[in-house]
């Protein structure tokens, strides 16, 4: 499964590329929502991990212009959340993302579970 | 406290202690975290912990020079916003809880302070800058073998400074 990793923050992009490449996916890391977007184009992936707070482009844009996008709405969209973004997890679920994972409190086999379930559904 | 800020209803049956229940509720969670390393996921922490403490000097010089710069440009107080979320995001994983909460309640100021709910006024972005200064030494120590210092008082000059609550 081809999974593309939008967060701008270094140490994330390689934390949790090394830890879904070990796990046996196809790990693309983009580094704001610019980039999320021309790598989607590019390559649609099977997945999008979706930071929110990005520069260039937030979370919330990247999602915006999927939902608008014919060819691309209809890749599944997991948000990266962390500590006291509740409001703004609801309003990306509100806006199309499928679900979401903490990624301040890393649990591997949760993770994977989801990237499975989204992916599958 | 704050009507304006304080608008999770947690926070209402809370307010006679809000801090010390927050920092103990998620201490245990590290903890739990930690034993779930331990007993199902065994991932070697230490091997990010050098990527970990070069991305965290990094952005603190980063946040410091925004800090020292900022003259009402919204773009600078988003960065602001952005590189204390990034330096709580992986303080937390990293089970660095202490500097983890300290760089929550900074990304919550630079919020309120982005969304107009907040003046960052001389007397609270000196209170900011000490606080940074306890980070960069709790850094400082957690890149030997000693643990974090605690950065409760930091915490609660902040937040008495801006009427805030730490999950605000």
């Amino acid at each position: 499964m081809h999974i593309l990793i939008a967060d701008d923050d270094i140490f994330f992009q390689k934390f949790y590329s090394t830890q879904l490449t070990a796990k046996g996916f196809e790990v693309e890391v983009a580094v704001d929502g610019v980039d999320a977007l021309e790598k989607l184009h590019q390559k649609k992936p099977d997945l999008l991990i979706l930071d929110l707070i990005m520069p260039n482009k937030d979370g919330f844009e990247v999602l915006q212009e999927l939902q608008q996008d014919s060819t691309l709405k209809t890749v599944p969209v997991l948000i990266f959340s962390t500590l006291g973004q509740d409001s703004d997890v609801k309003h990306a679920m509100d806006i199309g993302a499928k679900g979401y994972v903490n990624k301040s409190f890393f649990d591997l086999d949760t993770l994977v579970t989801k990237i499975n379930q989204i992916a599958e559904s | 406290m704050s009507p304006i800020l304080g608008q999770d209803p947690f926070f209402e049956f809370s307010s006679f202690q809000p801090f010390s229940i927050i920092l103990i509720f998620l201490s245990l969670l590290a903890t739990r975290q930690n034993l779930t390393y331990t007993k199902i996921m065994p991932i070697d922490l230490q091997e990010y912990k050098e990527l970990y403490l070069q991305t965290s000097a990094k952005l603190l010089v980063e946040i410091r020079s925004d800090l020292a710069a900022y003259r009402g440009d919204p773009t600078v107080i988003t960065t602001l916003h952005r590189n204390t979320h990034s330096l709580k995001s992986q303080s937390l994983v990293m089970g660095y809880t202490q500097i983890g909460l300290a760089s929550k309640i900074l990304e919550s100021s630079f919020k309120h302070v982005k969304e107009g709910n907040l003046t960052l006024t001389h007397d609270l972005q000196k209170l900011i800058e000490n606080t940074l200064t306890t980070i960069q030494r709790s850094l400082a120590d957690t890149s030997g073998d000693s643990s974090e210092a605690t950065l409760a008082e930091c915490i609660k000059q902040i937040e008495a400074a801006t009427e805030m609550r730490l999950l605000d």
